[in-house]
């Protein structure tokens, strides 16, 4: 219960697109998350540091050697897949056969938790379908 | 054993970390289902080490690469995707676009 009033979430980027709002059309929303987890590194050091025995110790300093080798800028925590972002635009055209979205928001945020963190792609738009003439309903 | 398994352990995921930045898509227009197209890509890579960059304009590369996958029709939907490959006091900075080419029928 701790760990989970602890979370919190963390947005870095929101991108807007094109909106159709024509009334001819029925609007369907859908959304699209796709996530991976990321391991924060610096936060095991600092946990295993406040264990003060032997085993904390060497759980701090190989932390403190994978901490070396993550170096560059940084986005949420490092994750270890770097291509679980890469099929959004087919999960969009499964979401919407046809192919006419509009009102894309794109959303990149974490959802941050002690040592690791959800680091989530998010997509909304909606799906545009003919609306079906009153004497056919 | 106890260190010897947290080194090993160190090691292994050592060099294989990441960062995305964002993703973001582009307008659907022209509206057009996956089947009528193909999705086409283009990506590209700049090394950093310590902050010094050698290529500022490798984002172009990728719009290049792009573009002539589709030469003779309509980009919809583009994914643009940065990254960074985590290294030892260094890194990749990843550019990634895809786009449905829909090719003009005349």
């Amino acid at each position: 219960m701790a760990v989970k009033l602890a979370g919190c979430a963390v947005l870095h980027h929101v991108q807007l697109g094109q909106i159709d709002n024509r009334t001819n059309v029925a609007q369907v929303p859908f959304e699209i998350k796709v996530s991976e987890t990321g391991v924060n590194t610096q936060e095991i050091s600092a946990l295993s540091r406040a264990a003060k025995n032997e085993v904390g110790n060497t759980a701090r300093n190989a932390a403190d050697i994978v901490s070396m080798f993550q170096i560059g800028p940084r986005t949420g925590d490092p994750i270890y897949d770097e291509h679980y972002a890469e099929k959004v635009l087919y999960l969009i055209h499964e979401k919407c056969p046809s192919g006419r979205v509009t009102g894309l928001v794109s959303i990149r945020e974490t959802r941050k938790y002690p040592v690791i963190s959800g680091e989530i792609v998010k997509i909304t738009g909606y799906c545009m379908k003919d609306r079906k003439p009153a004497a056919e309903i | 054993m106890m260190r010897v398994s947290f080194l090993f352990l160190a090691l292994s995921v050592v060099g294989c970390a990441h960062s995305i930045h964002q993703v973001q898509t582009s307008d659907f227009i022209p509206y057009a289902p996956i089947e009528s197209g193909r999705v086409v890509k283009g990506q590209a890579e700049q090394f950093a080490v310590l902050g010094f960059v050698f290529d500022t304009n490798y984002l172009n590369q990728a719009v290049d690469q792009l573009m002539a996958a589709c030469p003779n029709g309509t980009l919809t939907g583009i994914t643009t995707q940065m990254s960074t490959s985590l290294g030892f006091f260094s890194w990749t900075n990843k550019a990634l676009v895809q786009g449905l080419c829909v090719d003009h029928q005349n």
